[in-house]
Formats: structure tokens, C-alpha cells, sequence
């Protein structure tokens, strides 16, 4: 079970482990994943505060009243005993604002009887509903087990885990569907997995039963149920009346795409083949569920059923003739052509750490990295300012690259650029800046990559060819030779914001910040145009750099004067580089609650499986346009050589390396 | 406000942190709940003291003494018990107290409270690789660690899931490659949905535990949260 590597290093964060940590497990990691929110911990403060116990149990006197076990926009579920029957039971009281909408009683029992009469094996029973002490409630079986949500982010699932799964969910739905009943909300919440690996779908109809088809409702109120929407199909959130059974193919669809690749199908997205590991044809499933239009979906959940059954009985075969997954990287490659590289950053010390959820104005997409209260290395006596910047992603910062050294974080924020005809390189500052969380509210992360424990030179020395060499800010340079560097790159969704907290650090930790730090930014950033062009090489030109930037003591000022900006470059820059991704600032709203979906599962998106992807779409690119590689397939083999020290041979690292190889193989054979 | 999740039996009105707090020290609960308090952080404050002490033997003995004194002294009047937490106020009470030790050794003249404790001192025990406050606070995270973990595996051990314990235990990091959830099945002799499940009531149970021991140190239950993401910071 215990690694035998001498250095006792945290499998996750690739960390050194302190002699003084629990149970040998890494402190800091134990305690990031002690801090990320529950599901219930996260709802909203303005909810309804749910009945006591002891007012339920005078409610109900035939049910002994074990615990809240659940809440939400639906109401509150109890864990009850019926002593008479000696079985468990969950109590589900519906919010009590209901019982003001006089239609409420009657919609409630017309369609209580409906779902009372649903009985599937696959489907939550519901023993009773009615009216007791004030309160409407349902009576359904109690599941022992965990939720869907609960259960990704308890570990990813394995494409055919999500093959097992799927069915049953089709199975169920095809169940109601011909009783004529909708759920109208199913997402991973509703998906219960019970401990003998039983799927049950819970609250079918019940959001019909409340009423309540306004998506607005969930998207804009309380927060406590943000990415709900994201599970609705098009026309509900459109056309609410007017759906039908293809609207739950849809959000099945939706689930699907998450449990295969960890993330939900928003924007342009890709296929799952193409971001995990997984049978191409299941791209086709996957994307018919999730067609916008209703008549190109799957007409029944039958049918998709089916589908999924077929290849998931053929993929055990296949999957061991699989080489490379599908090219993740092509949209980045591709994209990196010219680049507009336009810093606009604007710093509010005054800011005071409240939610940006309410500071981003509505017009302007977002990606939001916010520093919370007391975050940042603000330990000792001599700590600095905090400052908040705002990065119009589609004007600058393609991609920021924050460093990790010694306990000092550094961002590079910067974009790619193309220079003469080859090669491209990463334009950037540096700053010095702390941890950079991601808060629900405001935003949307692209890519989120990891590289624990690599050297700079390492990671670089395969990421971008020329890189290294063209800027020499990183790879042996110090102050970061010989250190271990942990490198997440965040990519910015164009037409989104990035707001990183900034600290003007003392440098306790005694390395020198490279770049830029604290007043040093400010400066910089002043002087945009000068010191830091000058850096770049002759051949470069500048023409292709529009730059913008600007200060405001207040939040609201620097919002405004943020807008103005992007107003500004919105007419008169067209972007010239589009990695791929959609440019629609209206997905705001879909990029906060992205955001809030990826701060809960951020911990398993430790891609290093992706690092490697790119190296290979970034060989792949090359090898279009310089062909013949064969030095690389050398690097490969010595790098997968490498990693077969600290990784076992099942492990991502090894495959993804392994794969990597291979391709390097197929391709020196096409070039000889 | 009944928060469901987070409201354990221990009310936060009884808290050990604001139990001192409310008596100003002045009570024998007050002072119960202050020893413990003390006798849960002593390695936090040994670690401080070690960094602004000439040698081991010194820091332990400084240790012992600041204890002493503050316990006897119950020195907690300079503290406002809205903002309060006991991290800060012992780590405020400790480099006053150095300070004090410093005045006698050299009657010197006295520096702000705010300046730093350099004792001119020749270390000859490990150099501080992090600042004297930063090490404190790191340390804290550390045992507030240690005392969650501790009470986890008792609890698991309690139970009779011991094994369970050991095994699922790597999971409360998060996701790793080191063992699948498939072989912890088999380790554990079942299937992997109950493992899926007994991981996720690990974590919670873990959460709730460490929660539970932060709510000890502050008198808020707001800043149970900001001080948990002030102590990761200390650690990263």
C-alpha cells in the first residue's frame, strides 16, 4: 500500500511530507480537501431554516424522526423509522412557502397520485404524500448510500462504471416516460447509488409537483442550487411549458458527458473522447442525447439504453487497441496563432472580499480566481498588501501559468504569439501573487492543469518547444533552477475575466520574486509598451500587441472602467486568436456556475494525464509542420523510462506516457 | 439560524475558546477549558519559542515557564472577545512574554509589540527555514491535523473499522493514483459502491472533526471557515 520511494512525497500534490503528519497523509492536502464545501455546507444562508425535529415528530407521530439528511430548493429530507412496519424511511417536507399559491393543494394531489402509482426498481417509491401539521410532504423508501455528486467526487468514474450506470437510469426513465410522467430534474443530486450498487432515481415529477418551472429561480436565486440549470435541456429553460420526455434525455445526456470526463458539456464543448480516454463512439451517444434540438436527440431513453448497452459490451475489446486519445490540444494548437497580447488590469486595494458574484457586472463574462479572506502568505508580521486585478481574458491573459516555489506563488499571465513563420512563444509577466482560489460566482476555468513535483526544465523542456529558450524566464534561470516546481496552468476563457489577488510579498521565503510583485505590477503595467516589449525578441512584431490598462481605488470603479475597456477592444479588435472556445460573453452565468461545479471537484482534475496530452498534440502540430521528430520519440521513451520510477505501470502517468510513445513510434514510421 | 450539517451537540456558546473568553479567564471552567486549550497547542508555541531561543534545552524551558505564567496570570484581559481567536491570542501572549524575558535579560528598551522577537542568538539547532510566525502557525495547522486524525481513527477503531480505516484512509487526501477503489474493495472484501460510499462518510466525518476542533479556538462560527483556509495557507 505505502509508496517505497525514500522521499515520502504526497501522491497528489507531489510534496515533500512533513515527519509530523497525520496518519503520514499530506497536511496540506488533507486540509484542502477537509475545507472544499459539502453539498449542504455550501447551500445559502438566505434558505428557509428547516423545522426542528421536534416539530416534525409532532407532524408525523407515526414516524420516529431520526435526522435532517438533506436540503434544498425541494424542501428538507428527514431519516425516519415507521415503527409499525420496522423500516426506514425519508421524509421529504416541501418548503412551506408552498402552501401559499392557493392552485398548490390541488396540482399537489393530482400529481402525488401519479407519482405514488411509479413502481421500478430503479425509481425512489413513494410510500404516501398528503398534508400533516402544516406541512405537505412526501413519504418515500429511504436509500442508504450516496448521490451521484457525492460519488464523483468521492473518485472519478471509470468510463465503465458510467456504462453500468447509464442504463439503469435509462431503464427508469423509459418507465415513467410511458406511465407519463417526467422528472424534469434529473442531475447527478437526483441519482442515488445505494451500498449494494443500486441506481435510484429520486424526486421524479417532484419539480412539476412544486410548480415551479422558472429555471431563473434556480439559476439566480439563492446560489444553493447553481448548476441545476446546467442539467436542463434547452427548451426547458426556454420554453418551460412545452417539454416533453426529450427534455430528460437531455439532462441524462448532460450527466453522462460529466461522470465520462469530470466536467459538464458547456459552450463548445468537445467530445469526451477527446478531453478522457474513452470509446469514440461513445461521442456520438453522448452528443445525439445532448442535441439542441429536440428531434435530433434520441427520441427515447430506450434507445439510448440500447445504444449504450452495445458498446459496453464490445469496449473490453476494444479498448486495448486504443493508442492515443483524441486530440485534445488541437483547439490549442490551432489557436496559437497571432496573438493580441493587452493587459488591462485594475487594482482595488479597497476591494473587501466580498463575493464578486455581486461585483462582475452582468455584461461582461468572468472568470473569477478570488483570494479569500486570510488567504494568501500573509502568515508573518511582515505581510503585504492585497490587491485584486482584473484580466479581460479575451485581451490578454490566454493563459496564466502560476508557479509555485517554497511557498510563494507566482503567476505568469501572458498569451501566446506567433513569431516569423515557426515557432510560437509565451508572452508573460510575472507576478507575485497569492493562492488563487476559485469561488463560486464569477467565472469559468478552461483548463486546470497540475504538474506536481516536475523541475521547470522538465515540464517546459517537452511543453513548448522554444519556449524555454525564447524567454529563459523559467526553465534554467534561477530562481528556479534545481527547485521543484508545481506549475498549474490556468486557461482563460476568452471573453471571461480573471481575477487574481495579488500580495506584495517580503520574500520570506527568501527567493527573490522574478518577475513583477505588489507596486512593482503597478508599474509595470504602466509601462506596458516598454520594459516589457523590449523583451522580446527583434523579430517580433509589435503591431500585433494592443495594450490597455487601468487603475481604480474602488470596486465599482475599477468595474466601470474595466467595461469601458472591454467595450473599447470589443470594437475595435477583432480577436485574432480563438483557441477554439466560444466567444459569447452571455455565458456568465454559465461560467459562474461552471465555476462552482469545478471548485468542488478541482481536486480531481489533477491532470497530469493532460500534460501529457499536450506534449503530444504539441508533437503532433509540429510534425505538420516540421516533419520528421525522431529526437522527441527519444525524449519520450527516456521520459516514460522516467516516470515508470515513481509510477506503477496501471497508472495514468505510465499510460498516457506509453501512449505517447507509441504515437511517436507510428509517426517516425510515416517519416522516416 | 440551525445549520443542519454543522451544528454538532457542542454548542458554540460552550466552546472552550469562548467559554474563557465569556469569563475573562475568571472562572474555574474558564480556567479548565484554558489548560486544555494550552495543553492542545503546546507544540505550536514550543515551535515559535525554538525560533527566537538560543538552544532546544532554553526553548523547552521558556515553553514551560510561558505556560506557567499564563495559566496562573490568566492573562487574557487585553483580548476582544469579538475578534478573538485563541491562535492569535496565544501567539500574542507568547511573544510578549519573549519580549518580557528579553527586557530582563538585557533592559533593553522595549521595541512596538509589532516589531520582531530576534533574540541576538546563535543557532545551534536546525535554521529556520520560515519565519518564527509562520512556523507557529504552521505547526498549529499540524496539531489541529494530529488531534482530528487522532480522534478518527479512534472513532473508526471504536467501531471495529480499523482495517477499513487504514485502508480508505489515502482517500482523505483526495483522489490518488497510489491504490484504486477497486483493490481497497477487495483488501476491504466488498464491492466498490460501499467503498465509494464508505470514503465519502470518511471525508465528511473528517471535515466535521476538524471543523469541530477549530470551532474550540474561535467565537465565531463565521470564522470557522476563514480560519481553516487561514491555517491551509500556512501550510502550503
Amino acid at each position: 500500500m505505502s509508496n517505497t520511494s525514500d522521499l515520502q512525497k504526497c501522491p497528489k500534490c507531489g510534496l515533500v511530507i512533513p515527519v509530523e503528519a497525520p496518519q503520514g497523509l499530506c497536511p496540506k492536502c488533507l486540509l484542502a480537501r477537509a475545507s472544499l464545501p459539502t453539498e449542504a455546507a455550501s447551500s445559502n444562508a438566505q434558505k428557509p431554516a428547516p423545522p426542528s425535529i421536534a416539530e416534525v415528530a409532532a407532524a408525523f407521530p407515526q414516524l420516529e424522526i431520526l435526522e435532517l439528511i438533506g436540503q434544498g430548493g425541494m424542501g428538507f429530507v428527514f431519516k425516519a423509522r415507521q415503527s409499525k412496519l420496522e423500516r426506514l424511511v425519508a421524509l421529504k417536507i416541501l418548503p412551506p412557502a408552498l402552501a401559499a399559491d392557493p392552485a398548490f393543494a390541488e396540482r399537489f394531489t393530482r400529481e402525488g397520485r401519479a407519482l405514488a402509482r411509479l413502481n421500478h426498481p430503479n425509481i425512489v417509491t413513494i410510500h404516501d404524500f398528503g398534508q400533516a401539521g402544516g406541512f405537505f410532504y412526501l413519504l418515500m423508501e429511504f436509500v442508504d448510500g450516496v448521490n451521484l455528486r457525492e460519488a464523483m467526487r468521492a473518485g472519478r468514474f471509470t468510463p465503465a462504471q458510467a456504462l453500468a450506470i447509464v442504463p439503469k437510469i435509462c431503464e427508469a426513465l423509459q418507465y415513467a416516460h410511458d406511465e407519463g410522467v417526467l422528472h424534469r430534474d434529473i442531475k447527478p443530486g437526483n441519482i442515488l447509488i445505494d451500498t449494494k450498487g443500486r441506481i435510484k432515481i429520486a424526486d421524479f415529477g417532484v419539480a412539476k409537483l412544486m410548480g415551479d418551472p422558472r429555471p431563473d429561480a434556480q439559476l439566480t436565486g439563492s446560489g444553493g442550487s447553481l448548476g441545476t440549470a446546467h442539467y436542463m435541456a434547452p427548451e426547458q429553460v426556454e420554453k418551460p411549458n412545452t417539454v416533453d420526455h426529450r427534455a430528460d434525455i437531455y439532462s441524462l445526456g448532460v450527466v453522462f458527458y460529466e461522470m465520462l470526463t469530470g466536467e459538464l458539456p458547456l459552450g463548445k464543448f468537445l467530445p469526451p473522447s477527446r478531453k478522457v480516454e474513452v470509446d469514440v463512439r461513445l461521442d456520438e451517444i453522448v452528443l445525439r442525447a445532448l442535441e439542441k434540438e429536440p428531434e435530433r436527440r434520441y427520441q427515447e431513453a430506450s434507445q439510448v439504453k440500447t445504444a449504450v448497452e452495445t458498446i459496453a459490451t464490445s469496449s473490453a475489446r476494444a479498448s486495448t487497441e486504443k493508442t492515443i486519445p483524441d486530440y485534445f490540444w488541437r483547439w490549442f494548437a490551432v489557436g496559437v496563432a497571432v496573438a493580441t497580447f493587452v493587459v488591462v488590469m485594475l487594482i482595488a486595494p479597497s476591494y473587501r472580499f466580498s463575493t464578486p458574484a455581486n461585483k462582475v457586472p452582468t455584461d461582461s463574462a468572468a472568470l473569477v480566481l478570488e483570494q479569500r479572506p486570510g488567504g494568501g502568505p500573509t502568515i508573518s508580521h511582515g505581510f503585504g498588501w492585497h490587491f485584486k486585478c482584473l484580466i479581460p481574458a479575451n485581451h490578454i491573459a490566454r493563459m496564466a501559468l502560476v508557479f509555485w516555489t517554497n511557498g510563494t506563488p507566482r503567476i505568469s499571465l501572458g498569451a501566446y504569439v506567433k513569431v516569423g513563420n515557426k515557432s510560437t512563444v509565451f508572452d508573460h509577466m510575472d507576478v507575485t501573487c497569492g493562492p488563487v482560489n476559485v469561488v463560486p460566482g464569477g467565472s469559468d476555468v478552461v483548463q486546470w492543469e497540475f504538474y506536481p513535483g516536475f523541475s521547470a526544465n522538465q515540464t517546459f523542456g517537452g511543453f513548448v518547444p522554444n519556449f524555454a529558450s525564447q524567454s529563459g524566464w523559467v526553465s534554467n534561470q534561477p530562481p528556479y533552477q534545481g527547485l521543484d516546481v508545481a506549475q498549474w496552468q490556468l486557461f482563460v476563457r476568452p471573453g471571461h475575466q480573471l481575477i487574481i489577488p495579488l500580495v506584495q510579498e517580503t520574500g520570506t521565503d527568501g527567493i527573490p520574486a522574478s518577475g513583477f510583485s505588489g507596486v512593482e505590477l503597478r508599474v509595470a503595467l504602466e509601462t506596458l509598451n516598454g520594459p516589457l516589449m523590449q523583451t522580446l525578441p527583434d523579430e517580433f512584431d509589435r503591431s500585433n500587441y494592443i495594450a490597455g490598462y487601468g487603475f481604480a481605488e474602488t470596486t465599482e470603479e475599477t468595474l466601470r472602467l474595466f467595461k469601458t475597456l472591454s467595450e473599447d477592444r470589443a470594437e475595435t479588435t477583432p480577436l485574432p486568436f480563438d483557441r477554439g472556445i466560444s466567444l459569447d460573453p452571455s455565458d456568465l452565468r454559465e461560467a459562474k456556475a461552471k465555476l462552482a461545479e469545478l471548485r468542488v471537484t478541482w481536486g480531481d482534475h489533477s491532470t497530469v494525464i493532460q500534460s501529457q496530452r499536450a506534449v503530444v498534440k504539441e508533437l503532433e502540430r509540429l510534425s505538420e509542420e516540421e516533419p520528421g521528430i525522431p529526437a522527441d520519440l527519444r525524449a519520450a521513451e527516456v521520459k516514460l523510462a522516467e516516470l515508470r520510477v515513481n509510477y506503477g505501470d496501471h497508472s495514468a502517468e505510465i499510460q498516457a506516457a506509453m501512449a505517447r510513445v507509441k504515437e511517436l513510434k507510428r509517426l517516425s514510421q510515416n517519416h522516416p | 439560524m440551525r445549520d443542519p450539517v454543522e451544528s454538532r451537540p457542542e454548542d458554540f456558546a460552550t466552546t472552550r475558546w469562548t467559554r474563557v473568553l465569556a469569563a475573562r479567564g475568571d472562572s474555574p471552567e474558564a480556567e479548565t477549558a484554558l489548560s486544555e486549550l494550552c495543553a492542545a497547542y503546546y507544540n505550536p508555541v514550543l515551535a515559535f519559542i525554538r525560533r527566537n531561543a538560543t538552544s532546544e534545552d532554553s526553548a523547552r524551558e521558556l515553553t514551560q515557564e510561558f505556560f506557567a505564567r499564563l495559566l496562573a496570570k490568566h492573562g487574557i484581559d487585553s483580548v476582544d472577545p469579538q475578534r478573538g481567536r485563541f491562535r492569535s491570542y496565544l501567539l500574542g501572549a507568547v511573544k510578549h512574554f519573549l519580549a518580557d524575558m528579553r527586557d530582563q535579560a538585557s533592559s533593553a528598551k522595549r521595541g512596538g509589540g509589532q516589531s520582531p522577537l530576534t533574540l541576538e542568538t546563535e543557532h545551534d539547532f536546525p535554521a529556520a527555514t520560515q519565519s518564527p510566525d509562520r512556523e507557529f502557525d504552521r505547526k498549529w495547522a499540524l496539531t489541529l491535523l494530529n488531534r482530528a486524525m487522532e480522534k478518527l481513527a479512534a472513532e473508526r477503531r471504536d467501531g471495529g473499522k480499523t482495517e477499513e480505516f487504514d485502508t480508505l484512509k489515502p482517500w482523505l487526501i483526495g483522489d490518488t493514483d497510489t491504490i484504486s477503489q477497486a483493490d481497497a474493495a477487495r483488501m476491504l472484501g466488498t464491492n466498490e459502491n460501499a467503498v465509494k460510499v464508505a470514503i465519502h462518510r470518511l471525508r465528511r466525518r473528517f471535515r466535521e472533526l476538524i471543523r469541530c476542533e477549530i470551532r474550540q479556538t474561535v467565537s465565531h462560527h463565521d470564522d470557522v471557515a476563514d480560519e481553516m483556509r487561514y491555517l491551509l495557507e500556512s501550510l502550503l
